[in-house]
């Protein structure tokens, strides 16, 4: 016997029944399941800090098919609810699917009686738990996510790649923002005595000096991008897109760029 | 005489049918009348499911969450040939951060109740309509002394005249805001006694004199029934 299932109006993958992430197959009887081997469309870096009342995430709105800039306005951001938002890099497929789970997760919450928004920590648990899970049986989601937001009156910055690592942090950054932008997040906020120290502004400044760093040294860059804001007593807001301004100038110097 | 559901004893008691009052997880805990063999199963279900939220989510699962997860599984053998119904009913009680305290009753039937208080089992009408006449007077209580006094004045008014609640058989549960799911059973329950002893049994056709006999376990109950003397009120920490 099926036991009786319940309905859904949204495809949620566990009660699809076949593209499920918790679905084990045989892959000899399978032919055409195949596992991820290497991302396809690829977003980059994603940034965020952390700032006295609140946390700020940012990320470019292009999608990369190698060297090519081929997608150039994919929204990275998502908002979740009011007090959490998630961004990711990485495989852009495995981003669009996993963020619908999540969405439909943060639909199923609010829909429930007396249920309470997911909050970014548990979120990011969760996360963490899927992420894993998919790396154990060797098929991973390619993507390493930022999820940000506010919990119990503080901010809230967790990191999560796909390998299942996932550590809290005052300011994180995937990808080449890693090596190029850490640093100077982390700069601000010593210089400002830690993020409680950090104004709205300055941290928005310095995510925004970041994202010029990234546009004129990371070749799959994009110099427009989306600002996330989490106020520690406000709505959260995904705005966009914004416009980078870059200076070029210096490129006339470089030998045989001109005659 | 407790190898099967079907024989009774000779008191005429079906030792199969009992109560037990455990917690599920530190904020949810539960009260279940019926068939202890499904009672276990669902609870060790119930406990499941917290733990499993808790692990994926770091955070505590919400009580209407937990009933709405039993419900459905509940449902299952009510509508697939050849399955019966969990002989068990369910008192559960909890508190969400955020939400507050919540109590369900969970029937048999997959029905649930979402309830500011409820009363359960045999004689358990004369404790309801004492909880429905005290609400106002029960939403405004301040400490929890003053909620455990009204659930044990509703439970010792299914009492019949010559039972008395004591020690041997009744139990207390507690969950709030700053509690975890706690029993207090034997001797734990005396100073909550205590605090009734000076209360008027209110429509108890008795002289007010207390019964001389103590009963242990369920003595006046007959088969299959709750017996009201270890028929569990719940109540809204308020």
């Amino acid at each position: 016997f099926s036991s009786a299932m319940s309905a859904s109006f949204y495809t949620k993958p566990a009660n699809n029944g076949n593209a499920g992430v918790a679905m084990e197959t045989s892959w000899d009887s399978n032919p055409g399941r195949q596992r991820t081997l290497q991302p396809i469309t690829t977003g980059a870096s994603v940034l965020a800090i952390k700032y006295n009342a609140g946390v700020i995430m940012v990320a470019d709105t292009l999608g990369s098919y190698g060297s090519l800039a081929k997608f150039r306005s994919i929204p990275r951001v998502l908002r979740v609810n009011d007090a959490t938002v998630a961004a990711a890099s990485g495989d852009l497929a495995d981003m669009q699917f996993l963020n619908t789970v999540v969405e439909n997760h943060a639909i199923d919450e609010e829909i429930h009686e007396h249920g309470i928004a997911y909050s970014p920590a548990s979120l990011h648990s969760w996360l963490t738990r899927v992420m894993y899970n998919r790396r154990s049986r060797i098929n991973p989601l390619w993507n390493t996510y930022i999820v940000a937001g506010t919990e119990a009156g503080q901010p809230f910055l967790g990191y999560v790649n796909m390998l299942g690592v996932a550590f809290k942090e005052d300011c994180l950054a995937t990808g080449f923002g890693s090596h190029l932008c850490l640093g100077l997040l982390r700069e601000a906020l010593d210089a400002a005595g830690g993020y409680a120290g950090l104004t709205e502004e300055t941290a928005t400044s310095a995510l925004e000096a970041c994202l010029r760093v990234l546009y004129y040294r990371d070749c799959r860059a994009y110099n427009q991008y989306q600002l996330a804001n989490v106020p520690v007593a406000k709505p959260a807001q995904v705005s966009g897109p914004h416009f980078l301004q870059s200076d070029w100038s210096v490129a006339k110097l470089v030998k045989h760029y001109t005659e | 005489y407790d190898h099967d559901v079907i024989i009774f004893s000779p008191q005429g008691r079906i030792h199969q049918i009992e109560y037990a009052m455990e917690a599920i997880d530190s904020h949810i805990g539960v009260s279940i009348a019926g068939l202890t063999a499904d009672g276990q199963v669902l609870s060790r279900f119930a406990r499941d499911e917290c733990f499993n939220h808790r692990w994926a989510y770091d955070s505590a699962l919400t009580v209407s969450r937990l009933v709405d997860n039993l419900a459905s599984k509940l449902q299952v053998p009510t509508q697939v040939y050849g399955k019966r119904p969990f002989g068990v009913g369910l008192l559960i009680a909890g508190f969400d951060i955020g939400i507050g305290p919540r109590v369900f009753y969970q029937c048999p039937s997959a029905n649930y109740y979402d309830c500011k208080s409820i009363a359960i089992g045999a004689r358990s009408q004369s404790a309801r309509t004492y909880l429905e006449g005290k609400l106002d007077e029960i939403a405004a209580t301040k400490t929890p002394e003053e909620l455990i006094k009204h659930g044990l004045i509703a439970l010792r008014n299914t009492l019949p005249n010559e039972m008395e609640l004591s020690v041997k058989n009744c139990s207390v549960a507690l969950v709030g805001s700053d509690i975890d799911f706690t029993v207090y059973e034997d001797s734990a329950v005396e100073p909550y006694l205590a605090l009734i002893r000076e209360e008027p049994s209110a429509g108890a056709a008795d002289d007010g004199q207390p019964s001389t006999q103590s009963t242990s376990g369920d003595g006046a109950a007959g088969p299959g029934s709750s017996g009201a003397a270890e028929g569990e009120v719940r109540m809204e920490e308020a």
